[in-house]
């Protein structure tokens, strides 16, 4: 079970806020777009085209003039759950794998319970295991075992794996991983950008990430590719890794704050309801 | 650069197995890590700021390879190759104090047996063996044979006279300027390879012995002892005339006192003065000095007689005797033959040519007889030491032309002309004395001595032993030399009779034919003996022992390695 019932019932109380309008097809959210919705919201001049049925002719017998009525239009969401699930997310304790499994969980658990539509997505390099967007709560229990069944491997290639995910329809994407990809995590966020999603970066790492390296005679091996490097690691070796790690870091937030992306950065220790009901909320993505 | 072992060099084949071993062992730890992206980036710049990592990683490896080469080296024994690499001079002490007993058997036993086990163990190229005494000798010239090296050091005996260890050290120089040179002595030479048996020395020691005549057929001997000990001394002197005993005396001293005894004893030849043992050094127990009864030297004159030559030799030689007509067979019995107005040809031998001009010598006589007067003289030849010709007339003198020797005197033409080559040694005066008022003159008799000691040479002496002595053959060819250790046959060589060296303490007596000559050595006692000098360092280069640098360097290397190896433990454990 990927999430604890209580934790459930704490999660029935938030909703997803999307920054921007999307084009969903007509559902439960009520969008902020005006068309054929049952509430009304405004009146407006009539233009050519327009539907006859929506003249107010009430004002018409007073005015003299020709005025549509507008509603608030009723639609639904896609979220997309993307998770990270290349073989360097075995990593942490728990692992970074699980974890990204337990918020994407609760995270489509929440878009379910306001009826967007969930799908998601494991990246196993330009691999790509999906499960297309549904909406309802009755399609948490496949959304679980979809997350459940994921297991960590393959190559980091998120690019590729961006240009493999092709949503039908805009929405809200909540990117999950540690983004330590060799060719770069900027081509991976700015596809999905450029697809009309708007994303949202969970930058999740390990404590193992952070960590500064233990210093003596190290042959460094890629869990991933199972290339290794002879590093004599020193005082200095250790002060230069720090600040690579820094700079990575400063670099991935810094690009997600230019590309209008929101951004949370979290590592495994953190449970992941605090992350949440607390990090989240602060960040935006749910009320 | 050469090498005395190279077969050290062998060792240099452990470098590649110490490469080897290093690169087989397991020295990384693998660690697994979600991604090599940010190792990268901090290898590129590490590798951007510190371009010499890579090899710093590598600087243990390269300090075990220096210091195995530094081994390899040292055990191969480098000697510098300025030359002569790998030549060994054995430079052994014989002076009087290596006699002393105070290391057993005696110091100089222990050292030339000190100097046969260095032989024993040399692989050097080349050996010479140098003898430290009064004048250093090269008793064995560089050479290839250990065993003429071994045998030349078993030949050697100590001496009665002092050492000259520095000037043996630059005659082993001489013989190869890189030898490695071994001093074996009861001194250190700094930096040279010394040994030093003995130290400090006490010594109770006959200084001084001197004879002066008295009336009557007798002569006064006082005899100098000091005590070189630490404690006072009562010490018997005996004093021997001719080897008979002629006194008894006893010297009182305090320690470091000197002091002089005196007997009144029968004149001879020679006398010798004793003590009773006092310590480890009994050659300084004994000395002898020149009696008051001296052999004078033998002198034949020939020709006409000259009442003040013969007057004036006198004074200076025995006899002379006499020979009316020229008889050159018997002219080799005497120290001097002096020739008055005959004109003969030489043989070899010692002559004073008085108004003689002989054929075969390079001068003649050219124009008439004249008169003359000294107007020149040398002023540093022997023959007019302490002699003044200068003013003296000649009213009746041969002028003559020489074509070699030397002019010691002259006016219009030569007056005194000394001569020497081929065992012919000559001094000519072209006039008689009975023509000029030199005979008048203080000068004439020093003038006679001086030329009999010059032609003959001293017929006795006292000398320090150690000193090496030759004196003219004049016409003789074979003469004895009878000594403190047996009699030696001698024979002349370019007209001189080269004596071996006075290494022993006593009294040596030369005869050849009538000629008999007369030497007081007695051992050289250095003065201060109780306390061992260091001499100071010899100015040339000390021989540089690259051996010895390589070790210090091995250690070095291994210290460093140490350290590193625990910076780098104390960097992986912080």
């Amino acid at each position: 079970m990927l999430l604890e019932p209580a934790f459930l019932e704490k999660l029935e109380r938030l909703r997803l806020v999307a920054r921007r309008r999307t084009r969903g097809t007509v559902g439960e959210r009520r969008s902020r777009a005006l068309g054929r919705g049952l509430e009304f919201s405004d009146h407006r001049a009539y233009q050519v085209g327009d539907d006859w049925r929506y003249v107010d002719w009430n004002i018409y017998a007073r005015l003299d003039r020709l005025f549509v009525k507008l509603f608030e239009e009723e639609e639904d969401r896609d979220v997309h759950l993307l998770v990270d699930a290349s073989a360097s997310m075995r990593f942490g304790q728990p692992s970074k794998l699980d974890y990204a499994k337990r918020l994407a969980a609760a995270l489509g658990y929440v878009a379910l319970a306001n009826g967007d539509r969930v799908g998601a997505a494991a990246l196993h390099g330009s691999a790509v295991r999906a499960l297309p967007p549904r909406r309802g709560r009755t399609h948490a229990r496949p959304l679980f075992r979809f997350l459940e069944a994921e297991e960590a491997y393959g190559l980091t290639e998120l690019e590729e794996a961006a240009k493999r995910f092709a949503p039908r329809r805009r929405g809200l994407v909540v990117a999950v991983g540690d983004l330590l990809d060799p060719r770069g995590f900027q081509p991976f966020l700015l596809r999905l950008r450029h697809a009309g999603l708007e994303v949202f970066v969970v930058h999740l790492l390990a404590e193992e990430d952070l960590a500064p390296p233990t210093p003596g005679e190290l042959r460094v091996v890629d869990a991933e590719t199972g290339e290794s490097l002879e590093v004599t690691v020193d005082a200095r070796m250790v002060r230069e890794f720090v600040a690579q790690r820094d700079a990575f870091l400063e670099s991935v937030r810094t690009f997600c704050a230019r590309h209008g992306m929101a951004y949370v950065r979290a590592t495994t220790a953190l449970p992941v309801e605090e992350l949440v009901l607390r990090y989240l909320r602060r960040a935006g993505l749910v009320t | 650069m050469s090498f005395l072992s190279p077969a050290g060099l062998w060792w240099l084949a452990a470098i590649p197995l110490v490469v080897l071993l290093y690169w087989l062992r397991p020295r990384r730890v693998p660690v697994v890590v979600p991604s090599l992206v940010l190792w990268r980036r901090s290898l590129r710049e590490e590798a951007r700021r510190r371009p010499l990592r890579r090899f710093e990683r590598n600087v243990l490896l390269l300090v075990q390879v220096l210091a195995v080469a530094a081994a390899a080296l040292s055990l191969a024994r480098p000697q510098d190759s300025t030359a002569g690499a790998g030549d060994v001079v054995v430079v052994l002490d014989v002076g009087l104090r290596m006699q002393a007993t105070d290391v057993p058997p005696s110091r100089f036993e222990a050292a030339r047996g000190a100097a046969l086990k260095l032989l024993a163990g040399l692989r050097a190229v080349r050996v010479g063996v140098v003898a430290a005494a009064r004048s250093p000798r090269v008793v064995q010239p560089l050479t290839t044979s250990r065993s003429d090296a071994v045998a030349a050091v078993r030949g050697l005996r100590p001496t009665d006279g002092a050492s000259d260890l520095e000037g043996a050290v630059a005659v082993a120089r001489s013989l190869s300027p890189s030898a490695t040179v071994y001093v074996f002595s009861d001194r250190p030479v700094s930096g040279l390879h010394s040994s030093v048996f003995g130290g400090a020395l006490e010594d109770v020691a006959i200084t001084g012995v001197v004879a002066s005549p008295l009336p009557g057929d007798r002569m006064r001997v006082t005899v100098t002892v000091r005590n070189g000990t630490s404690l006072a001394r009562r010490v018997p002197v005996s004093v021997l005339v001719q080897g008979r005993s002629a006194a008894h005396l006893a010297a009182r001293l305090a320690p470091g006192q000197q002091t002089s005894v005196a007997a009144t004893v029968p004149a001879g030849l020679w006398v010798e003065a004793r003590i009773a043992p006092q310590d480890a050094l009994a050659a300084t127990d004994r000395s002898v000095a020149l009696g008051t009864q001296l052999p004078r030297p033998r002198v034949l004159m020939v020709g006409p007689p000259d009442p003040f030559l013969e007057a004036g030799l006198r004074a200076v030689a025995a006899g002379p005797d006499r020979q009316g007509t020229p008889d050159p067979r018997l002219w080799g019995r005497f120290d001097v033959v002096v020739l008055h107005r005959v004109q003969a040809p030489l043989p070899p031998g010692n002559f004073l040519l008085v108004a003689s001009v002989p054929t075969n010598l390079p001068v003649r006589a050219v124009g008439r007889v004249r008169e003359d007067v000294v107007r020149f003289q040398s002023r540093t030849h022997p023959l007019l030491r302490f002699v003044d010709l200068t003013g003296a007339r000649v009213v009746r003198a041969w002028p003559t032309r020489p074509h070699g020797g030397e002019v010691l005197a002259e006016g219009e033409a030569p007056l005194l002309w000394a001569y020497e080559a081929g065992g012919l040694r000559a001094v000519l005066l072209p006039f008689s004395p009975s023509d000029s008022d030199l005979v008048l003159r203080p000068d004439f008799p020093i003038l006679l001595a001086n030329a009999v000691d010059w032609l003959a040479g001293p017929t006795s002496s006292q000398l320090e032993a150690g000193t090496t002595v030759s004196v003219p053959a004049g016409g003789l060819q074979e003469a004895v030399l009878h000594g403190p250790e047996g009699s030696v046959r001698l024979r002349a060589a370019a007209g001189r009779f080269v004596l071996p060296p006075f290494d022993r303490a006593g009294v040596y007596l030369l005869e050849a034919g009538t000629v008999r000559r007369v030497w007081a050595v007695r051992p050289q006692v250095e003065s201060g003996t109780v306390a061992s000098t260091a001499p100071a360092a010899p100015r040339q280069r000390a021989q540089v022992d690259w051996g010895r640098w390589l070790v210090g360097l091995f250690v070095a290397l291994l210290v460093a390695e140490w350290w590193l190896f625990s910076a780098q433990a104390r960097v992986g454990r912080t």
